[in-house]
């Protein structure tokens, strides 16, 4: 904190908190950016990486996915990500049967990895045999295969995480010259 | 012809970067007008401050509230957060580029009356840098001053104001800055 109280006397306060400022904008914008894809697609996470192959030859491990929830009924066919409730890790799927309640129009879907043979009853919650509306978080909409390799490889060595965000911080010092 | 300059630390550019020889001749202003009573005015800086912590506030806020809580039941506050976001940054871009422009320093001389305001650009190709000043009476006075309210302008090649060796040549840019400032000040005409 000894370097701030002499920015301030060299540079005043006015200074510092502009610096603050430039510096915090470029996360800010970032979180800003992602929110307003996040309200725009109606989904907690508009892009998402592909863990498995359970949907080979569409999509493969590695792949990234653009997705758009919105609020409109799901169809069959549909490839969605959903989260089962208590799991953390999101799935990539296609529906493969779609029931609507006649009075409140409430869905519950069925779905199926394409790669995979059994459909998802097996994956899904124990008692469970349906998933419902409120549990996909988007359709997929678009992707880019591969892109999504780095992520993965930073899941599965966590040194190379360490080893990414130790590189930018000592590269962050030495751009200031 | 290199003249080392007698006084104190004095200012060293890179002759080549136009923008060190701005900055170097913003400062040269900026302590020209400081040293001759004017005080300076931080509102452009401000505004924008003030603008620009407000995002940040709710940027904290709503990335605190919709990390311990599901997305659904945080989605009214991310969407009041994202739009005053986006108006603050909007305000701040606008002010930025309408009210502030090249503006770089706002000065008032409480004994005199007056504000100073201080803008310059440079022309890269032709390695020229023009200042623009104006002044206005000090809001609320009981009696104001009354001056030329036309901007004066001081055009130069910075060549003029630089040793070759990249040492700031304060004294000879205090002269023409004064003559500009004295003609800003002077009494208008009947």
């Amino acid at each position: 904190m000894e370097f701030m109280a002499q920015a301030n006397k060299k540079f005043g306060i006015r200074a510092l908190l502009l610096q603050g400022l430039t510096f915090l904008n470029v996360l800010t914008s970032a979180f800003m950016i992602w929110k307003g894809l996040s309200l725009f697609t109606n989904s907690e996470s508009p892009v998402v990486v592909v863990l498995s192959g359970s949907m080979e030859p569409a999509y493969y491990r590695g792949d990234i996915l653009f997705l758009h929830n919105g609020y409109s009924p799901v169809d069959i066919g549909e490839v969605v990500v959903y989260k089962l409730k208590d799991k953390p890790i999101p799935i990539v799927h296609r529906v493969l049967k779609v029931h609507t309640e006649a009075e409140t129009g409430k869905q519950y879907l069925l779905t199926k990895g394409d790669n995979n043979n059994a459909d998802d009853r097996g994956l899904y919650n124990p008692g469970q045999l349906w998933i419902s509306r409120e549990d996909i978080i988007g359709r997929v909409k678009g992707f880019v295969p591969y892109a999504g390799m780095g992520t993965i490889w930073m899941n599965d060595y966590p040194q190379l995480k360490m080893g990414l965000l130790g590189t930018l911080c000592v590269l962050s010092l030495f751009g200031n010259e | 012809m290199v003249k080392p300059s007698s006084e104190g630390a004095s200012k060293m550019v890179n002759t080549s970067s136009i923008s060190e020889l701005k900055a170097a001749c913003d400062t040269g202003l900026k302590e020209f007008l400081k040293a001759r009573g004017y005080e300076e005015m931080h509102t452009h800086t401000d505004v924008k401050l003030i603008l620009g912590y407000i995002g940040v506030v709710f940027c904290a806020i709503d990335f605190a509230y919709s990390w311990k809580y599901p997305f659904e039941q945080t989605k009214w506050f991310s969407y009041i957060s994202v739009g005053i976001y986006a108006v603050t940054s909007l305000l701040a871009l606008v002010y930025s580029y309408v009210v502030q422009r090249d503006t770089f320093f706002v000065g008032y001389n409480k004994a005199k009356g007056h504000v100073v305001s201080a803008g310059s650009r440079t022309e890269p190709d032709k390695k020229t840098y023009k200042l623009t000043l104006t002044t206005r009476p000090i809001r609320g006075r009981q009696d104001p001053p009354v001056f030329n309210s036309k901007p004066m302008e001081l055009r130069q090649s910075f060549e003029t104001w630089f040793h070759e060796d990249g040492e700031f040549a304060a004294d000879k840019f205090g002269t023409d800055v004064a003559s500009v400032i004295e003609a800003l000040l002077s009494k208008k005409d009947e």
